[in-house]
């Protein structure tokens, strides 16, 4: 479903190149949890942006359901993220001026779907996150822990086919990480979403169906 | 994209807020402007139909200045025929007619020149009588035929003083000689009494001014004929048609005479009112500028502070034009809401000066005069335009940049 194929990237600081990622060869199934560990600096964030299509390889192709995403266009580059990929990010990312509602209905309005349709979905993943009751608060009224599962919910509402999480749980402790954690597994199996997670968190890598492991821009199986 | 943008407006509150006040501050300045301009350009036609007339039919050479001596008179049977067919148009409701002259006037003691304006006192078209001042004496009265009225400047050269007016000796007022030469070169003179002063809140128009009856005019000059023919129409807005239809049945009744509108005699109104125009595109422009480089600095903040959301909502599959779209939506919004209410704190500032009933003396004027400004609803769109246009041309660069930057570098904004 996901692939990608010698992917590199190179990052020019100053007069020096810093090759950030040195030909990931990946591949995500249907339904996978995989989860990506490594310390800081070894390329995870680099490989998720590449994934979700929102950074573009030096060399190297990400295919999406066996599409190259190096061929399309940046408003068909933006389609395919909304229509296949969703996202999750360490700092939550939440629009801080909507409601927990309006934040995960967003996505749902790009693609333009009706009002009944757009409540059916909100209301059913705000109820699988546990936030049925807190719809109306705004991100600044919410835990850490309940952005983040805002968070989830939005990146689930439109059926994406691969949830990309960058370490999601960085900015929680160690209990509302594990809540948030067993949220993201439970919904892998229940939607048969792939999810792929980078994180640094040992904790973390407790929930894998697979692991890998990066370091210095190159991925190694564990 | 408008349903998002309409609750980022909403809910950024500060940012609307302060945008919304410095579109409004600009909005209501150019609208209380307008108002203001208007209704000078408004009073000062009334003024001019007040003064002139709807219309006002003489010699072509009596317009040009061509004429030499008297040659522009409109004598009896002219002006007979001319009457007639004023009669038979649809919108006419009464005439009169005027003869100037100049001369010397005079008591035992000073003299001065003077311009004096024969009238029918009867009549209340162009009528001079609402300059007369407050215990000036009276105004002609219907039938007298050596009385006259003075500007306030000239009566001063001439020594005559409000306490002078009244009845005295037999006379109805001070007397004074009137020297003129009449239409055929002779010099004429005769005596008049001092009925009334007044003012026209312009100096150097005082000083010479005098009113005097038609028929002294006529007497003095030796003469039968009139100088022009002024016109009242029913309304206002029969102005230029009942001109159009008129000088064609004057050609065609092969009277050479032509026909001036009251727009086309006030003169001074269409100067002050095309410097009046400069100013107000002047601040207009100014404003636009105000309001363009306010906003534009607010919604660049607004670009900074929303870095990492923009971001976002590019990385979870908003487009560009669709980002683009949201900041000008945004940007139209705060327009038409600063729009609104700068248009009510504009009309309410309005009302307030005009309850206040302020007056002020304009430059040239010797009397105080009110400062209002005219609440209509033409008035409302261009001010309304100005600061929406002014607002979303600087909302563009903001929404370009928002659109253009590099979704990893926007997630990454601190």
């Amino acid at each position: 479903m996901l692939e990608t194929v010698n992917l590199t990237k190179d990052y020019q600081v100053g007069q020096e190149t810093v090759r950030a990622l040195r030909g990931v060869n990946l591949a995500v199934s249907q339904g996978d949890f995989l989860v990506v560990n490594g310390p800081s600096g070894s390329g995870k964030t680099t490989l998720l942006n590449l994934i979700a299509c929102i950074d573009a390889p030096t060399s190297g192709e990400v295919l999406i359901e066996e599409m190259a995403v190096s061929k399309l266009s940046e408003g068909r580059l933006a389609e395919l993220r909304r229509e296949k990929i969703g996202l999750i990010f360490q700092t939550f990312n939440l629009i801080p001026v909507l409601s927990a509602y309006e934040n995960a209905e967003y996505p749902l309005l790009l693609l333009k779907l009706s009002r009944l349709e757009r409540q059916r979905r909100v209301n059913a993943l705000l109820e699988e996150v546990g936030l049925a009751d807190m719809q109306k608060r705004r991100p600044d009224e919410l835990s850490g822990g309940q952005r983040q599962r805002v968070a989830i919910a939005r990146a689930l509402v439109t059926n994406p086919k691969i949830v990309l999480a960058d370490e999601p749980t960085a900015n929680l402790d160690s209990d509302t990480g594990a809540q948030v954690m067993q949220i993201m597994r439970r919904l892998n199996e229940e939607h048969k979403v792939a999810f792929v997670v980078v994180t640094h968190d040992p904790v973390v890598t407790q929930y894998a169906k697979r692991m890998l492991r990066m370091r210095d821009g190159k991925l190694v199986e564990t | 994209m408008l349903r998002i943008a309409l609750r980022n407006v909403f809910r950024n509150r500060r940012r609307t807020l302060l945008s919304v006040v410095l579109i409004a501050l600009g909005t209501a300045s150019l609208f209380v402007f307008k108002g203001y301009f208007d209704f000078i350009h408004w009073g000062m036609g009334l003024e001019a139909v007040a003064q002139y007339g709807h219309l006002q039919i003489a010699d072509p050479t009596f317009w040009d200045k061509s004429a030499e001596g008297y040659e522009y008179l409109i004598d009896k049977e002219k002006l007979d025929r001319v009457v007639s067919l004023l009669k038979e148009e649809p919108d006419f409701k009464a005439y009169t007619v005027q003869l100037m002259m100049t001369g010397m006037i005079g008591t035992e003691k000073k003299s001065s020149v003077f311009m004096a304006s024969g009238v029918e006192p009867e009549s209340e078209i162009a009528s001079l009588k609402y300059l007369l001042m407050d215990e000036g004496g009276k105004y002609l009265q219907p039938g007298e035929q050596n009385t006259v009225v003075l500007g306030i400047g000239l009566a001063n050269q001439l020594g005559i003083r409000k306490e002078d007016l009244g009845p005295r000796d037999g006379f109805p007022g001070p007397p004074i000689v009137v020297m003129a030469a009449t239409v055929g070169g002779q010099y004429n003179a005769r005596n008049l009494f001092v009925i009334g002063l007044l003012e026209t809140g312009q100096p150097e128009v005082d000083l010479r001014l005098a009113v005097v009856p038609l028929v002294f005019a006529q007497s003095i000059l030796n003469t039968q004929s009139v100088e022009n023919v002024i016109v009242e129409l029913k309304n206002i807005e029969a102005t230029e048609s009942t001109k159009e239809r008129l000088e064609r049945r004057l050609q065609e009744a092969d009277l050479n005479l032509q026909i001036k509108t009251w727009d086309d005699l006030a003169i001074f109104r269409k100067q002050t009112m095309a410097w009046f125009g400069a100013v107000y595109r002047f601040i207009g422009a100014a404003i636009f500028v105000l309001v363009f480089f306010s906003i534009l600095e607010v919604m660049t903040m607004s670009f900074f502070e929303r870095m990492r959301e923009i971001g976002t909502i590019r990385a979870i599959g908003t487009k560009r034009s669709q980002v683009f779209g949201l900041f000008l939506s945004e940007g139209v919004l705060i327009g038409v809401i600063g729009g609104l209410v700068g248009l009510a704190l504009g009309w309410g500032v309005g009302w307030l000066v005009n309850e206040s009933d302020i007056r002020y003396e304009p430059p040239g004027y010797a009397i105080e005069v009110p400062l209002q400004i005219r609440l209509v609803w033409e008035n409302t769109l261009g001010p309304f335009l100005i600061a929406l246009f002014s607002t979303l041309v600087s909302t563009i660069y903001p929404a370009l940049r928002a659109a253009r930057i590099r979704v990893v570098e926007a997630l990454r904004y601190v």
